[in-house]
Parts: structure tokens; C-alpha cells; sequence
């Protein structure tokens, strides 16, 4: 082989990993893929997750794509065991479980999402205001104190006894089991934004941007905000499951919602069918099953999406499974000092 | 001079308060209060560098953050070009940033871990105008080679960075809106020697080129030595000697400077360690005793040290050396290598 001239040391400075240089509007997605991919519990529950959200659509759109019966059809047969015709068997008014499982898909999971997705945007607010305007003898003091103490007063009532009092007390419904829980769910969230900006607020970073002539609104939000968001995002992820364990709790004592009926609900459906537990087990078993597996596969997916917005976890996925070449020695001697981190030290 | 200093501290005062508890208000004590920097009258002229030195919990870092307005000053008064700037509020005291710009002592921390390297050092000009990120990115690719970064580092996170590397985009950030005063405080402490050379190195090429004034933070006496024109030393809140850095560190005058120098280790195997020491501990900083702040650990101390408070004076034989000392002249005709222990030193004994 003929001899060929070295390679240019075309910028060896400045990366020798595949992938970590990837910028752009699409690197996260990037990002995320790897994780993904490195990380075959978040994906099952990204899996999972995503399954269910299609599911949930799909019945939501046209509900005969996946379901065979609706929610108060009659199949004609009772207390079936599961089988080919209705893997989740029947009940003794010879209901089809597995249809009606499937059919409290859109339910539960629009009420895990919004009753989170509410209690994050009405309680994150609160607790970012509370949180970075809060100096003793000022506008932003006064405010921040009352609303801690108002937080206090709804914390200081257990959560679940407040839900189903609030529940009786309106009545029966969806809309109303949703409100009921939403009253006691938005001041963990005060809590949690504030004590991530109390954290990060007083870093030196922060004080650089003020030392920048950054103003303040805009420091809560590319500075503060920016660097709380990945714990509050887990915390939602992993909430929406909470959420769903809390309303299926509510709905089994509570009953806010009539089963059988129009809307199926997997808490219900335990309640209606607990009688049957030691004689038809399934009955209870799949809505269960249902709450468990959408609880797991949200708390995992939080988990990977911990690994994605954090950029120094990320790093640590990134890299290992791409061993990197050894830095080519550098003969550069105008920046000496700019040694890409071993990988070691990070 | 006809020309205003580019910076003026006079008598400058940040006291933090304390909290008070219940008990103390009932009882009816008064509020106390940390006195962190206590009547600092320092001056800064363009182009120069001043070095402010002195231990941990001196009061320098409080003074920095008073100069480049991070801290709100209790008293006294602060001038730029000649303006009052201790009452700038708002939207005035964000433009008038640009003239004063900080590099942190933590090349960590003072660093957003979540943006880039153009947007971190961007960050001064884009919140100084209206600037496209395509102008930021041109105009931070233009900067980084100055501080010695690649151009097409851009992209990168600052973790991405070693220590010094981090302490060059923080440079890179005090650059970007063409400052002509920046405060470093304790801008190599984090580092290690050979990158701390290679910093100051840098400061002083950025000086030279830029016509920057640099107020250095530190209690490294040697990067002083290097970088500076001008000393400061610091104790306890207050300024005690103030002078040319090479007469300052070849002679220095008030007792707490000759201490601290003593304190620098020598590279010199064969050379003996000097003797004199001082000895007690730092007195507190909450509500300060009157009389010279530094009266409980001088050798040279005297009645009148404990009562009365000496500002800064010119010393004579001293050329442009001001000491807040009562013995000044007395003190100052002693060599280094003379003084004994402060053990050793009988307080108030004629010395010669």
C-alpha cells in the first residue's frame, strides 16, 4: 500500500466522541434514543407507556378496532374464566373484563395526566414565585409566606381523607373526583418548585447572570427554571402514576363513578367486583394488573427521562456504549490548557 | 489627576444583619450586624491593576460584590467615571453592567451546567441589546481565541471543561461586552499552579491589549506580585495598607502585612523560616470592638491602638504608601527579618 499522508489533525481538541457532538433542535431526541437503547428497563416503560397512550386514542377514536364489546353489552356468557373469546373472562351480568378494561384506558390515563399536568402547572407556579421572590420584608416575602402557609393548611390534612371528603361532598362524577383530588394535589408541587429554586437559586451562576444584566424574569426562567426542570419532570412522570393508584383508591371507596356504566374505571371496577375475588379472580385481577403495569411503566419511564435531561448523566449514557478512541496526541500549543475531560473524571 | 478615577469606593460600609430572635427583641437588644466591609475608600484608575489581598473572611469578596453592584451597599459611596452609582436601580443598573464585569472565584459553579458555551458567553451582550444568536455566536467565536479557547467549541457543554478551560469561558463572559473594570475575585484559586500561571498570563496579555482595569481578589501574594500595580491588604472589613505592590511586598509597613508576607512560604531550602508570627485568632466580625481592628494580635500594640481608630495615612519615607497604623513610622523602619515572635515581643516596648 502506498504510503498516504497522516490525517490532518483536523480539530482534535474539540471531540473524539461519536454522538456527543450531535447539536441541534434535534439532539435531545438523539439523546433520548440512546438512553433508550442503553437502558432496556426506561424502555420497556417508554414502551409501555406509549402502547398505552395508542390504546387509549384508539378506543378514545373508534373503540371496535381493539374492543370487541362495549362497556354494557351483553356477550351472552357469565363468569366465564379467561379464554380466546374474552381473555379477560366475564362477569356474572356477563360483561366482557377485557373490553371494559380496555375501554377505562382513555379515562384513567386523561385523569392521571390531567389532574398532574394541572396540579404541576397551578402548583409549579406558585412555588417558582414563592421560591425566588421570597426576601424577608418585601412584596415577594409577604406573598411567598402566605402561600407556603396556605400550602401548610392543605398539607396539613391527609391527603386521601381530604380527596374523598371533597369527593362526597360534590357528588358523583368524574369531573368531580378529578376537582377533589386536584384541591389536595397542587401543594406538594409549591413544595417541590420551590425547594428546587431555594437550591438553585442561590448558585454562583445565578449570581453571574445577575452580574450579566440579566433581569430577574428572565433569570427565573433560562437560569432557574432551565435547572430544576429535569427533577420536577421525573417527579410528574412518576406522579401520574400516583395519581392513578390515588383516583382507583377514591373510586373504590368514594365511587364517584357508577360501574357498569357508560365510562368504565379501573377503581370501580375493583369495587364492583370485589365480592367475586376468591370465586372469579380475574374480575379484579386485570383492572389491577391495568393500575399496576401503567403505575410501573410511567415510574420507569421517569427514570430514563431522569438520564436525558440531565447532561452530565447523560455523558455517562452517551459514552459507554461507544468506547471512545484514545484523544490523538494534540500537537497544538496555542490552548494548552483545553483537555477534554477523561472520561474517568467526569 | 484630572481625569476621575474609573473607580471610586469612599468609605464604603456592608454590614450584614443578624437575626433576631424572639428573645432578643423582647429583651430589647440591638439588631446586630456583621460588619463585613467597614469604611473601604479604594481607588481604581483605567488600564491599572489593583490587588486586594488578605485571609479568609477579610471582607474581599464583600467588597468586590459592593464594587460591581451585586451587594447593596449599607453606607458610603461609590463613583464610576466620576458617577455616583450607588443608587442605580433596574433597568439603569443592567446597562451600566457592561462596564463592570465579575469572574467568579468557582469555575464550577459560576457556570450554568445547562447552557452551551456561546450562550453562557453570550449571556452579557445578549441581555446589554437586541443581538440575533447568529450575531452571539459570531461575535463569542470571535472572543473565545482571545482567552485561548477554540472557536468551534461552541457547542459544548461547560462539564465538557477542565477547570481552567471553565475559568477561560467565565473570562470569555466578562469580555463579551467590553468592560472596562473586571473583578476577579480569586479568579485561579480553584486551578492549579501551572494553569493559574497561564491565566494570569492571559489577564495581563488582555490588559495590555484592551486597556482593562482589573480589581484582583485574592490572598494568592504571589499572582499580586505578578499581575498587579497597586495592594490593597484587608483585614477584618478594613483596609490597613495600601500602596505600589513592589514597595508593599518588599517592605511592607503595618504589622498585619508584615505577618501575612511572612506567611508565604519561601522556595529557598537554605533560607531560614522568618519568626515572626502572629498569634490569637481573628477576632469576630459581628459588631467590632473600637480601636484598631488588628490591637488584639500586634506585638506593637499600645493604648492608643485600643481606643482610637487610624484611617489610612501617608507614611513618610513611604512614597504613595497609606497605612491605618498609629506606629506607622516606627514600625515601618523595621526590617522583616528582625522581628521576633510576637511572644517574644514585650506589647508596647520601644522597638528599634
Amino acid at each position: 500500500m502506498a504510503f498516504t499522508a497522516p490525517p490532518p489533525p483536523a480539530a482534535p481538541l474539540i471531540d473524539h466522541r461519536p454522538g456527543a457532538r450531535r447539536s441541534g433542535p434535534l439532539e435531545p431526541l438523539w439523546t433520548f434514543g440512546r438512553v433508550l437503547v442503553t437502558n432496556p428497563l426506561s424502555f420497556a416503560g417508554f414502551v409501555v407507556v406509549l402502547l398505552m397512550a395508542g390504546a387509549a386514542v384508539t378506543v378514545q377514536l373508534d373503540p371496535r378496532l381493539l374492543v370487541p364489546y362495549g362497556p354494557t353489552q351483553f356477550t351472552g356468557a357469565y363468569h366465564q374464566a379467561p379464554s380466546l373469546a374474552h381473555p379477560f373472562g366475564t362477569d356474572e351480568l356477563g360483561f366482557d373484563t377485557y373490553s371494559n378494561v380496555l375501554l377505562a384506558l382513555p379515562t384513567d390515563l386523561g385523569i392521571g395526566f390531567a389532574i398532574a399536568g394541572v396540579a404541576l402547572l397551578v402548583g409549579g407556579t406558585l412555588g417558582l414565585i414563592a421560591g425566588f421572590w421570597d426576601r424577608p420584608r418585601t412584596v415577594g416575602g409577604a406573598v411567598s409566606v402566605s402561600l407556603l402557609r396556605l400550602t401548610d393548611i392543605f398539607l396539613s390534612f391527609p391527603s386521601l381523607v381530604l380527596a374523598l371528603a371533597i369527593t362526597e361532598s360534590l357528588g358523583r362524577g368524574v369531573d368531580q373526583a378529578i376537582l377533589a383530588i386536584l384541591a389536595t394535589w397542587w401543594p406538594y408541587y409549591v413544595r417541590l418548585v420551590r425547594g428546587e429554586v431555594l437550591a438553585v437559586k442561590h448558585q454562583p451562576y445565578i449570581t453571574a447572570a445577575r452580574a450579566a444584566g440579566v433581569g430577574e424574569v428572565r433569570i427565573l426562567f433560562r437560569h432557574v427554571l432551565r435547572n430544576i426542570l429535569d427533577p420536577i419532570i421525573v417527579y410528574f412522570t412518576l406522579d401520574v402514576g400516583t395519581v392513578l393508584v390515588t383516583f382507583s383508591t377514591i373510586a373504590f371507596v368514594a365511587k364517584p363513578i357508577v360501574y357498569p356504566g357508560s365510562t368504565p374505571e379501573w377503581g370501580s371496577m375493583i369495587y364492583f367486583y370485589q365480592d367475586y375475588a376468591s370465586l372469579y379472580p380475574w374480575l379484579i385481577l386485570f383492572p389491577g394488573l391495568a393500575v399496576f403495569v401503567a403505575v410501573f411503566a410511567f415510574s420507569l419511564l421517569g427514570d430514563g427521562l431522569r438520564d436525558v435531561l440531565d447532561p452530565r448523566s447523560r455523558r455517562a449514557f452517551v459514552r459507554a456504549p461507544t468506547v471512545a478512541p484514545p484523544p490523538p496526541p494534540v500537537p497544538f500549543a496555542g490552548a494548552p490548557s483545553l483537555e477534554p475531560t477523561p472520561p474517568e473524571a467526569t | 489627576m484630572s481625569a476621575p478615577p474609573l473607580l471610586e469606593a469612599e468609605l464604603l460600609v456592608k454590614h450584614f444583619p443578624l437575626s433576631r430572635s424572639a428573645r432578643d427583641v423582647f429583651a430589647g437588644r440591638a439588631p446586630r450586624a456583621i460588619h463585613a466591609v467597614d469604611g473601604v475608600s479604594l481607588t481604581v484608575h483605567a488600564g491599572e491593576t489593583v490587588g486586594l489581598i488578605g485571609e479568609s473572611g477579610s471582607g474581599k469578596t464583600t467588597f468586590g460584590w459592593l464594587v460591581s453592584r451585586l451587594h447593596e451597599a449599607t453606607g458610603g459611596t461609590l463613583r464610576f467615571d466620576g458617577e455616583d452609582i450607588g443608587d442605580l436601580r433596574g433597568k439603569a443598573l443592567r446597562s451600566w453592567r457592561r462596564n463592570v464585569q465579575v469572574v467568579f472565584q468557582d469555575p464550577v459553579g459560576s457556570l450554568d451546567p445547562r447552557l452551551r458555551v456561546w450562550q453562557i458567553v453570550s449571556e452579557p451582550i445578549r441581555a446589554q441589546g437586541e443581538v440575533t444568536r447568529a450575531e452571539a455566536k459570531e461575535r463569542v467565536a470571535a472572543l473565545l481565541p482571545t482567552v485561548g479557547l477554540p472557536p468551534d467549541c461552541l457547542y459544548q457543554y461547560p462539564h465538557e471543561f477542565s477547570g481552567g478551560g471553565r475559568q477561560r469561558i467565565s473570562l470569555a463572559r466578562a469580555l463579551s461586552v467590553d468592560p472596562r473594570l473586571i473583578v476577579l475575585d480569586e479568579p485561579t484559586s480553584a486551578l492549579d499552579v501551572a494553569v493559574q500561571a497561564q491565566i494570569l498570563n492571559r489577564l495581563v496579555d488582555l490588559q495590555r491589549e484592551r486597556g482593562l482595569a482589573y480589581l484582583l481578589i485574592t490572598h494568592n501574594v504571589a499572582a499580586v506580585r505578578y499581575a498587579a500595580d497597586i495592594v490593597a491588604v484587608m483585614y477584618l472589613g478594613q483596609l490597613i495598607e495600601v500602596g505600589p505592590v513592589r514597595a508593599v511586598l518588599e517592605q511592607p509597613v503595618h504589622p498585619y502585612t508584615k505577618a501575612l508576607l511572612a506567611a508565604v512560604p519561601v522556595p529557598d531550602a537554605r533560607r531560614r523560616r522568618m519568626r515572626y508570627r502572629i498569634g490569637g485568632d481573628i477576632p469576630t466580625l459581628i459588631d467590632p470592638a473600637p480601636g484598631c481592628r488588628f490591637a488584639p494580635r500586634c506585638p506593637f500594640v499600645i493604648d492608643r491602638c485600643r481606643t482610637e481608630d487610624q484611617a489610612l495615612r501617608p507614611v513618610e519615607g513611604f512614597p504613595g504608601r497609606r497605612v491605618a497604623c498609629w506606629r506607622a513610622e516606627e514600625v515601618g523602619a523595621i526590617a522583616p527579618e528582625t522581628l521576633l515572635a510576637s511572644g517574644e515581643t514585650p506589647p508596647g516596648a520601644p522597638v528599634s
